[in-house]
């Protein structure tokens, strides 16, 4: 299969023996190995992540192997790679795939950061327009799936309309019903005048300081 | 001077054909006034993914035409589209309500649409929706 010339979209994946340890071949992916490990590890954590054409190619991947949030390591060279931050404790990438050669310019990306008191910060950058929407659209199914103190990052979102709000709502909306909390981190004034006029602020609180942003869900998840 | 016109054309079967619309605007809205164009991305967004959204049925084919428009002390964008009939200016407005278990993920548009247009024009045409909304230009 020639490099990059498949659409692919992937969350993190476990093998169905927890013991395994080595390197996996994804069937969707065949030249790539992606190497799973039971814990964190220090050095690469998260990735850009690319355009993405079939969402639902994603979804058939976690059924095959179980989604977890163990740390995937050793990436294919296609990707570009983050500094880890160092306040967080670990990081999982959960959207994965090579670029397409059709693909346009990488309009989103998104990282994901456990912190202290099992709080989930998630970075957000670039435009949520149709493509970014589609995006995030499964790593924060994701994120929405399994954590409950959640901090969603807009600082570095430039553009957001109600395709990208109603993602982060759905979200929401999961947290919540887990007993959970969300909270939207300093968006820019014209994304959170969007936020605002559409009263998406009113369910879901914003704030401009991350210290009260990571206090505020820590506070209701206990 | 008044400016001519900037078209876009969507094929409303082709999924990731709606994503032309950003590139197409980054494209073209250069002329425009950095404080608007954020807004009239928005209107059209929520117009051009309504229609592409509901207007048709499922594996149908159709269009959907986007034209930018600069004029002395406006711009607009008229986006028209073959499907079914759908005035988005008289559309009821969707509220959000108080707790958000029991907020609807959608029906955000309309409130965004009405928020950042000046004016919005809905017209029947033929067997064809156009939706024109203006946007007033900052003196210069």
């Amino acid at each position: 299969m020639e490099r990059g010339h498949r659409d692919y979209s992937v969350a993190q994946y476990e093998m169905p023996d927890r013991r395994y340890h080595g390197p996996i071949t994804s069937p969707c992916w065949p030249d790539s190995r992606l190497h799973v490990r039971q814990r964190a590890i220090s050095g690469v954590r998260s990735w850009r992540v690319p355009d993405c054409r079939r969402l639902a190619a994603g979804f058939r991947e976690r059924r095959r192997h179980r989604v977890c949030h163990k740390t995937v390591t050793k990436l294919p060279p296609y990707f570009s790679e983050f500094d880890r931050p160092k306040s967080c404790n670990s990081v999982t990438a959960l959207a994965i795939r090579p670029c397409s050669p059709n693909a346009q310019a990488i309009a989103m990306t998104i990282s994901i950061l456990d912190l202290d008191g099992n709080v989930t910060k998630v970075v957000l950058t670039g435009r949520i327009d149709i493509a970014g929407a589609r995006e995030i659209e499964m790593p924060m199914a994701v994120v929405a799936g399994s954590r409950r103190a959640v901090v969603v990052d807009l600082s570095a979102v430039e553009f957001m309309a109600s395709l990208g709000l109603r993602g982060i709502v759905v979200s929401a909306k999961s947290i919540i019903n887990k007993r959970g909390k969300i909270v939207l981190l300093m968006p820019q004034p014209q994304v959170e005048e969007v936020i605002t006029t559409t009263g998406i602020d009113q369910l879901i609180p914003i704030y401009h300081d991350e210290t009260d942003a990571i206090a505020a869900v820590i506070a209701t998840i206990g | 001077m008044v400016e001519p016109d900037d078209v876009l054309r969507i094929d409303s079967a082709n999924a990731g054909d709606i994503e032309r619309l950003h590139p197409w605007f980054d494209a073209v809205s250069g002329r425009l006034p950095l404080v608007i164009q954020h807004g009239m991305r928005v209107a059209l967004e929520e117009v051009a993914l309504n229609a592409a959204m509901h207007g048709f049925a499922p594996q149908a084919s159709g269009e959907i035409t986007v034209r930018l428009h600069i004029a002395p002390g406006f711009a607009s964008l008229c986006v028209e589209d073959s499907g079914r009939p759908f005035d988005s200016s008289k559309a009821p407005v969707h509220h959000q309500p108080a707790d958000l278990l029991d907020a609807e993920p959608g029906g955000l548009g309309l409130v965004l649409l009405h928020h950042y247009c000046h004016d919005i024009t809905y017209e029947r045409v033929v067997d064809r929706n156009r939706l024109t909304m203006r946007f007033a230009l900052p003196p210069i």
